[in-house]
């Protein structure tokens, strides 16, 4: 687990450079005029610092097994992981073209079908009942404007 | 004596058929609200506001108000029942809230913050019936070095959140505050690190971050594990709490709701404040500090409370200063001017039936709430019985349409996803996401108190320890440091030898 | 006479033309068909908002169909005009902001549209009564008194505003040039804030919009020391306004409504005629009137334009002036 934890840290390193850098182009003023960069550019050298320490602290204890959630390149399951990462991106990336109820029905018959346990009727099936129960509850009960898309001229 | 004739005025105001109703409505809104996450008080009762314009204006206040209460009372729901928490004010209730979950005991954590937030709620309503007009001044002295010291106080108590290394707590609480900067500068009016994205401009939203990082991130976890294997403990062991479960979570009520109501008045996030100054004090209190995270009902318990009771306080400087304590005390503000109220010092005098209408009747609505809330608890409960082959994409639409219907734009979803990705991977290497959220909370206030105090003493640091309020929150703050690392560094060598064997 | 079949044709083009014309402009006053989107560059529950939704409430009753209300807050509406910049010119997109994003941000940040170019200004709904306060336990009994006061001690004066780029922050600091002074400023976020400041002695005065200090000046815990509008206030007459202290200046802020550039003429008269009947009605004026917003004589049309135009290189020189011009890279 050192690895992961040392690109981590280097990783926050990198963040808090973009930002500081970031902060003097925008201008840090002085003390007793601080400019719009000032804050920034010390939590970011914080950061880094903070960051070094904990590469620091990874190297010199033993103790190093991180205790999170299992290992991190060793998930039975990263097909999954990113099936639902891909669709969820593609949902947002086509949801104001396609409208919330072709969308939504969509991503959803994905991720029914995804933990493969279902059949694609199955999954399509329950997509759909669910689309129209949200949309009953949420376009109409609550008025929330969701994008109508290209169903537009359904008028709904 | 005064208050007295207020109070029976009060209630027959309240009482009357048409604000109980108004009020059910508004607490009956409100818990649905607050268990949908994204859709917020604020949105919701600027939603209501044109429709109230005919209503009594006593009767819209009694209704805006059950809203933005009810919603607390909800709010705890989903960071209890899938780590989604539905409003800054429950990040905390996701750590223990979640474990007990996890453990079978949905119930039990339920149950405790609808008791807790009943408890707090009437105490708070009671301490503004007497309180709020001495408190009213409290709530002034705080300026730009108070605020600051405060934050740095709330800043240090983060490291109390912290499970594993302190270094990885701080490192993303600083991550939250960097995050906190993008968008439209407070004090200059320019753009910082927008990389010129429009929607960048007003910041990003703390809803995707929260289910991002909460939500997203657990399901992608729990996704992980083959799908058959049950997440939750499906044997559901009681449905309220114990009374074992009772006597812990006694005093952490107590204590919650005392630190809710006075951090409730001070305008800001006092809300969010106290809930994490709540748990901070638990686990310090606590005989075993290091079972927090791992579903200790006293974490549930103390900011539960706090954070209703907050929500009491926050009426304080409302309704005697005409100052909003947040965003949905601002859309309140707004309600009461529609209705040709305004509040301030002079309203107690020329219209003592709002402020002790509206008072009253959030006694009512907290014993409307608890009435509403506890046979729901046995339905939440039953949802976690779903597969959760079906009920993964059902937490995952919801958090889609709530990112989504904040600003009506499908960038917040991205950056919800993108959210997901950093929490999932966060969780494998064992970084927090809660340090990161409160202080991505508290990181535009902290900012624009530094400048404005650094602008009002020319640049000295002094004016943080010369004056009485800020310098106490600093000496707390740095003894508490020093309290954290004086232990930790004397016993760093007899840890390392632990670990060697 | 072979003239005679070109001639005869004319009058029928006429004819048709004219009949075309109609129907066409007869399709046009079939405007609304749908909800009209009415967008606030403010957060609910704000000044900008509350007009928005009154005057809203009003037309849609004229208009016959409903005007959803939408908070797109963000950069002090100039988010909202960028949005606006590239909304569909169909008169079912409308705005209401102050004017703030239309005359000042142009000239203070980098913005991405051109305000004098891309827009359709209705109307303009009131101007926003502002003034400078102090607590009512302070020194300073008189305007002069603050002056004097801020000429002995340089930048020993702390003033609170509702932010920087604000027009009672411009004209403080047009306020120091003038006379020859240096404040020390310390911005806050909106209104309420730099009025609680100081109320809580945080700063020695405040200069922000009258709705956050009317209460308390009247219920005696703020002292008003100057007025920004000309014709003064009228529960305070002794309080001096500008012209009466010397400055010949005004720093006002509108509240407005407008449309995308491009909207049919017919549609933008109606709009026009139909949000100004809104703020003459009974109903908006005295929503006005508790929002410390002088309504009396709504702008529309070409005046409008005008006036806009006028305040937009008014405060162009006016910000190059104190200094505070964006960068231009």
């Amino acid at each position: 687990m050192k690895i992961g934890e040392i690109l981590s840290s280097l990783l926050l390193i990198l963040v808090g450079t973009l930002f500081c850098r970031s902060s003097l182009h925008i201008g840090i003023g002085s003390i007793n005029a601080p400019g719009p960069g000032l804050i920034p550019f010390g939590t970011g050298a914080l950061l880094i610092l903070f960051s070094v320490g904990t590469i620091v602290e990874v190297l010199i204890t033993k103790r190093a097994e991180a205790q999170g959630s299992g290992p991190l390149f060793m998930g039975r399951r990263w097909g999954v992981i990113f099936s639902v990462l891909i669709s969820l991106f593609a949902y947002a990336l086509v949801l104001n073209f396609l409208g919330f109820l072709l969308a939504t029905f969509l991503v959803l018959s994905l991720l029914f079908k995804i933990p493969g346990q279902r059949t694609w009727k199955g999954a399509v099936g329950v997509a759909a009942l669910t689309t129209a129960c949200t949309y009953a509850l949420f376009g109409y009960a609550l008025q929330c404007s969701l994008p109508p898309g290209i169903l537009e001229f359904l008028g709904l | 004596m005064e208050i007295f004739s207020g109070i029976v005025q009060g209630f027959t105001t309240s009482l009357s058929i048409t604000n109980l109703a108004y009020c059910f409505v508004g607490v009956f809104v409100g818990t649905l609200i607050g268990v949908l996450p994204g859709i917020g008080p604020v949105g919701t009762i600027s939603l209501l506001l044109p429709a109230t314009f005919r209503v009594d204006p006593v009767s819209a206040i009694i209704m805006m108000a059950g809203i933005y209460y009810g919603a607390m009372y909800g709010g705890s729901t989903t960071s209890i029942l899938v780590n989604i928490p539905g409003e800054a004010a429950s990040v905390i209730t996701c750590l223990d809230g979640y474990q007990m979950a996890r453990k079978g005991r949905a119930g039990a954590a339920l149950g405790i913050s609808a008791f807790g937030s009943f408890i707090a709620g009437t105490i708070g309503v009671i301490a503004l019936m007497f309180l709020a007009y001495p408190l009213a001044k409290l709530a002034l002295n705080f300026g730009p070095p108070e605020y600051f010291a405060l934050m740095c106080l709330g800043l240090t108590i983060l490291t109390y959140l912290a499970r594993g290394s302190m270094l990885k707590a701080l490192s993303m609480a600083l991550v939250g505050l960097l995050l906190s900067f993008i968008g439209i500068d407070g004090i200059t009016g320019l753009p910082r690190f927008t990389m010129d994205m429009v929607h960048l401009m007003d910041g990003v939203g703390l809803v995707p971050i929260a289910m991002g990082l909460f939500g997203i991130s657990e399901v992608l976890l729990n996704l992980e594990e083959v799908i058959k294997r049950d997440i939750f403990e499906t044997k559901i062991k009681g449905l309220l709490p114990n009374r074992e479960e009772w006597r812990r979570s006694k005093w952490p009520i107590v204590r919650g709701t005392i630190i809710g109501f006075f951090l409730g008045i001070l305008p800001g996030g006092g809300a969010v404040i106290s809930s994490f100054i709540s748990y901070g004090l638990e686990k310090k209190l606590s005989s075993t500090p290091e079972k927090f995270g791992t579903g200790m009902i006293e974490g549930v318990a103390g900011p539960e409370s706090a954070n209703n009771a907050a929500v009491a306080g926050a009426f304080v400087p409302l309704f005697t200063l005409g100052i909003p304590a947040n965003v949905t005390m601002a859309v309140l503000l707004g309600a009461l001017m529609i209705h040709g109220l305004t509040p301030g010092p002079m309203l107690l005098r020329e219209h003592p039936e709002i402020f002790w209408g509206t008072v009253t009747s959030m006694y009512m609505g907290n014993v409307m709430l608890l009435a509403l809330n506890l046979p729901l608890i046995g339905l939440w409960v039953k949802v976690l019985k779903i597969p959760y082959g079906i009920l993964f994409p059902l937490i995952i639409l919801f958090c889609l349409i709530g990112a989504y219907s904040l600003n009506n734009t499908a960038f917040d979803i991205g950056v919800m996803v993108i959210f997901g990705l950093v929490g999932y991977l966060m969780k494998k290497l064992d970084y927090e996401g809660a340090p990161l959220l409160l202080a991505f909370v508290l990181g535009p206030m902290m900012e624009q108190a530094l400048r404005q105090s650094l602008l009002l003493s020319h640049g000295s640091f002094a004016i943080f320890f010369t004056r009485p309020i800020s310098a106490v929150a600093m000496g707390l703050a740095v003894a508490l440091i020093l309290s954290y690392f004086l232990p930790f560094l004397r016993k760093k060598r007899p840890n390392l030898e632990e670990d060697n064997v | 006479m072979k003239m005679k079949p070109v001639i005869s044709v004319v009058p029928v083009l006429i004819a048709l033309s004219l009949i075309l014309a109609a129907l066409g402009w007869a399709a046009d006053v079939k405007y609304p068909t749908k909800p009209i989107h009415m967008w606030v560059g403010f957060a609910a529950g704000g000044s900008t908002d509350i007009c928005a939704r009154s005057a809203s409430a009003i037309a849609e009753k004229a208009l016959g169909q409903p005007i959803v209300v939408e908070n797109k807050p963000g950069g002090g509406g100039a988010l909202l005009l960028g949005l606006l910049a590239s909304a569909a010119p169909d008169g079912y997109t409308l705005a209401t902001t102050s004017d703030t994003p239309y005359t000042r941000a142009p000239h203070l940040i980098n913005v991405k549209y051109d305000s004098m170019k891309d827009f359709t200004p209705l109307v303009r709904l009131g101007l926003q009564r502002q003034g400078i306060v102090v607590r009512a336990d302070s020194p300073f009994k008189k305007w002069q008194d603050l002056i004097d006061f801020a000429r002995k001690n340089p930048g020993q004066l702390t003033y609170g505003t509702p932010g920087p780029g604000t027009t009672p922050h411009l004209a403080m600091e047009k306020i120091a040039l003038q006379e020859k002074i240096k404040f020390q400023h310390i911005p806050f976020q909106g209104d309420t804030p730099a009025m609680s400041a100081v109320l809580g002695g945080h700063v020695m005065a405040s200069a922000t919009g009258a709705l956050a200090w009317t209460s308390h000046v009247k219920a005696g815990s703020l002292r008003l020391l100057l007025v920004f509008d000309p014709e003064g206030m009228d529960e305070w007459p002794e309080v001096p306004t500008f012209k009466k202290v010397g400055y010949s200046f005004e720093a006002p802020t509108a509240q407005m409504v407008s449309a995308p550039k491009g909207v049919p003429k017919p549609i933008v008269d109606k709009l026009i005629t139909v949000f100004s009947d809104a703020v003459m009605s009974p109903q908006f004026q005295k929503v006005a009137r508790e929002q410390e917003l002088l309504a009396a004589k709504p702008l529309t049309g070409a005046d409008f334009q005008k006036w806009l135009q006028q305040q937009y290189t008014m405060y162009g020189t006016f910000i190059k002036e104190v200094g505070l011009q964006k960068k231009t890279e």
